[in-house]
């Protein structure tokens, strides 16, 4: 039980989103897909956000990640609607590695 | 921090200094933008091209043109991980028709020159001529200016406007891979990627002029996701385990299924701990492939043993760019890239690659090599007979021309025949030495004519030795522990064998060589099939030639899943984490990830998340250490963590 209420509490799906985003910051040309239906790894972060873990980012989170798409030129498809956030917000969180590393 | 960039490169144009340089600017995230990247990937070109021209010998120019070709290759990969998959694609195109295809016969050595290559090299691209791995390309060279461009060909509905993000996200993943359009093409979209003009290309093309040229093919290949090392490249080469250019790979069986064992068993009312099971049955499953290119691992029966194409290996390709590809490289002549299309064509399309086995040997009549993958080809597929009488033929042949390749043909049909009967493989040793060998009736084997086989594969094996033939010497090494170990049916015999060999190999400086990775994977092969038919052997035996080969070749995953499995067969606990705490200094990406698969897959049905994670984490840690591999790395890291996550 005790080992239950652990996993409920350090629940790891946050981790995943957390990581996902501490990515993005290192790799910042990645944009791409995360195919896992043929098993083959396509290793490409940004779309995670969009893809599969999409039920860890809310609205904001996935507004975000466009944007830094949009501001990096990373290629897209088509744009995509509703994604108008205040250019403020665009910032990732996990600022804390500089440029300067 | 930019600005104290520019000042270092001002002074240092090296390639150490331009290749942190590129890392560095890929990274920061701040100043990323892919605009941006491009223009440092093609001033970092001009500036290698420039010293190129400069070089002073062909030795200097070769190895900047080495390193032109990997900050190209690396380009392609970076455009098509940034979405740009049609500038990536068209890119490596460009490469192959101007280098593999071009008529000109002096190569351009100034920046005035390659002007003027290029303005016709233009015209090619402008035309719209098909081009390389398109259908009915013809190559530069054989393209015809006034021909008409091809039909246009009609784009799929594209719908512009997705309304949900569903819809963004399929449409998005559906437009991973496309190839560039022309712009003769109808196009529903007002996309201007999607037609690569010369302009956009032109900064990055090179016309290679040294050797480096051969490599071309296997840049292509690795582009296309085949990862596969060039024939004579040990798991020491840099960049077989470059992290920036091995982003995608074949996660199948990297997780284990779920287990649906208890943790706990009930004994007589009491809880005990279960049972430690084994959670790999084969050596086979780690999918990063880090070894020498064999005719063993390229022509493998699955689950014999290691394949370096198995068909999971193409479920993301573009299979049938790469037939065309591979089909059009036949001009080029290459031996060992005639093998690879075989090898791969076997895979992707088994109904005609007798047909393409055939025309390469009508080109290539002599290529002993060819002949060796002919015969192994009809061998897996169940016709040993027609084999057989391939080998025969080609055997005959290459004693009547005294070719030393004979070995090769001997080694490796001996050893598909000790795969299934010991007896016919002797007998086949006991033709070795004649220059006439009858293959019909079945001889009583050892005995005297035992003695002189092995008197001769001993002599053959120095005289290679000291000649640095070191493809004969590597068959006779393997054939002679073959027979020590058939004569004696003792293991530790074919052992002592081979370590004699060893031990003159490495007299003669050759330790750590690609023939001595090879002949360690051969004879592992011999300790693999003993364990699978004998059932009696000792772990230890495996496990101290397996740790040997380790030391020697750390990188190669081959042998860290041999160790491994040896070791999930034992009932004592840890060596493997030792063995990989001992490699973690050097690791590559690929050390890391089978790391992680090690510790996910040695004991069946328990995964522990803390001991992932922090294997995952130390691997994150080390990447400063190591700055070549470093972001790329990072990624693939994260994106495991990720999989562990799901997990859960």
């Amino acid at each position: 039980m005790i080992y239950i209420e652990f996993e409920l509490r350090y629940g790891k799906p946050q981790r995943a989103r957390e990581l996902v985003l501490r990515a993005m910051r290192e790799c910042p040309w990645s944009k791409g897909t995360f195919n896992v239906r043929k098993s083959v790894l396509i290793v490409d972060l940004a779309m995670l956000a969009f893809g599969l873990l999409r039920t860890l980012f809310d609205h904001k989170d996935i507004a975000k990640v466009y944007h830094v798409l949009m501001e990096k030129e990373i290629r897209v498809h088509g744009e995509l609607e509703g994604m108008e956030v205040e250019r403020k917000q665009i910032e990732l969180p996990h600022d804390e590695s500089s440029e300067e590393e | 921090m930019l600005a104290h960039w520019e000042e270092i490169l001002k002074e240092a144009e090296s390639k150490d200094v331009w290749i942190e340089y590129l890392n560095y600017r890929q990274t920061a995230f701040v100043s990323f933008t892919y605009p941006e990247i491009v223009a440092v990937y093609s001033r970092c070109l001009s500036s290698f091209r420039r010293s190129a021209y400069r070089a002073k010998d062909a030795e200097e120019r070769k190895e900047i043109e080495r390193v032109i070709l990997y900050v190209l290759l690396r380009f392609c990969h970076l455009a098509r991980e940034a979405g740009y998959d049609e500038l990536a694609i068209a890119t490596v195109q460009a490469m192959m028709e101007m280098n593999l295809f071009r008529s000109e016969s002096t190569l351009p050595g100034s920046e005035s020159a390659r002007e003027t290559e290029l303005s016709q090299f233009e015209e090619f691209w402008d035309s719209e001529a098909s081009r390389f791995g398109e259908e009915n390309a013809r190559g530069w060279k054989n393209s015809d200016p006034d021909q008409d461009p091809p039909e246009a060909s009609k784009d799929m509905d594209w719908e512009m406007n997705a309304s949900t993000l569903d819809e963004w996200v399929l449409r998005e993943i559906q437009s991973k891979g496309r190839m560039p359009a022309r712009t003769t093409d109808e196009l529903d979209d007002d996309d201007p990627y999607r037609v690569v003009l010369f302009n956009d290309i032109k900064p990055l093309l090179y016309t290679f002029s040294t050797d480096v040229i051969q490599q071309l093919p296997y840049a292509m290949l690795q582009f296309c996701g085949l990862h596969i090392p060039p024939v004579e490249t040990s798991s020491f080469d840099d960049m077989l385990t470059d992290a920036w250019l091995h982003n995608s790979f074949n996660i199948q069986e990297l997780w284990p299924p779920r287990s649906t064992d208890n943790a706990i068993e009930w004994i007589n009312g009491e809880a005990v701990e279960a049972e430690r099971l084994p959670g790999i049955d084969t050596p086979f499953s780690f999918k990063r492939k880090i070894y020498p290119a064999t005719f063993d691992t390229l022509f493998s029966s699955p689950g014999q043993w290691f394949q370096h194409f198995e068909p999971s290996d193409f479920a993301s390709l573009n299979t049938q760019f790469l037939l065309n590809a591979l089909n059009q490289l036949k001009s080029v002549n290459q031996e060992w890239i005639m093998i690879y299309h075989l090898a791969i064509e076997n895979i992707i399309s088994p109904t005609t690659v007798l047909k393409t086995a055939k025309s390469y040997l009508k080109i290539r009549k002599a290529s002993f090599r060819l002949w060796n993958a002919y015969a192994l080809i009809l061998w897996r597929r169940e016709d040993p007979e027609e084999a057989r009488r391939v080998w025969k033929t080609a055997i005959g042949m290459a004693i009547s021309m005294k070719s030393s390749d004979v070995i090769i043909l001997w080694q490796i049909w001996i050893s598909v025949e000790f795969e299934v009967d010991q007896k016919q493989a002797r007998h086949l040793f006991s033709q070795i030495s004649s220059e006439r060998p009858h293959f019909g009736e079945m001889e009583s084997v050892g005995g005297a004519g035992e003695l002189r086989t092995r008197k001769y594969i001993h002599d053959q094996f120095y005289r290679a030795l000291s000649f640095k033939d070191v493809d004969s010497l590597e068959g006779y090494a393997f054939l002679g522990i073959l027979l020590e170990y058939l004569s004696s049916s003792n293991l530790d015999a074919a052992l002592q064998k081979s370590s004699e060999y060893i031990t003159a190999m490495q007299e003669r400086g050759l330790t750590g060589s690609i023939t001595h990775e090879r002949l360690l994977l051969s004879i592992s092969k011999l300790l693999y099939i003993h364990s699978k038919a004998q059932g009696w052997y000792r772990l230890s035996t495996l496990r101290d030639f397996w740790q040997e080969a380790i030391n020697k070749f750390p990188r190669n995953t081959a042998f860290l899943s041999l160790f491994t499995w040896n070791e999930a067969n034992s009932r004592i606990d840890g060596r493997v984490r030792k063995l990989i705490t001992t490699l973690e200094k050097s690791a590559t990406v690929d050390t890391w990830i089978f790391a992680v698969w090690a510790e996910v897959t040695i004991e069946r049905g328990r995964i522990s998340e803390f001991a992932v994670r922090s294997i995952l984490e130390n691997a994150l840690e080390s990447k400063k250490s190591v700055p070549p591999f470093a972001i790329p790395f990072f990624r693939q890291l994260l994106t495991l963590v990720e999989e562990v996550s799901f997990y859960g």
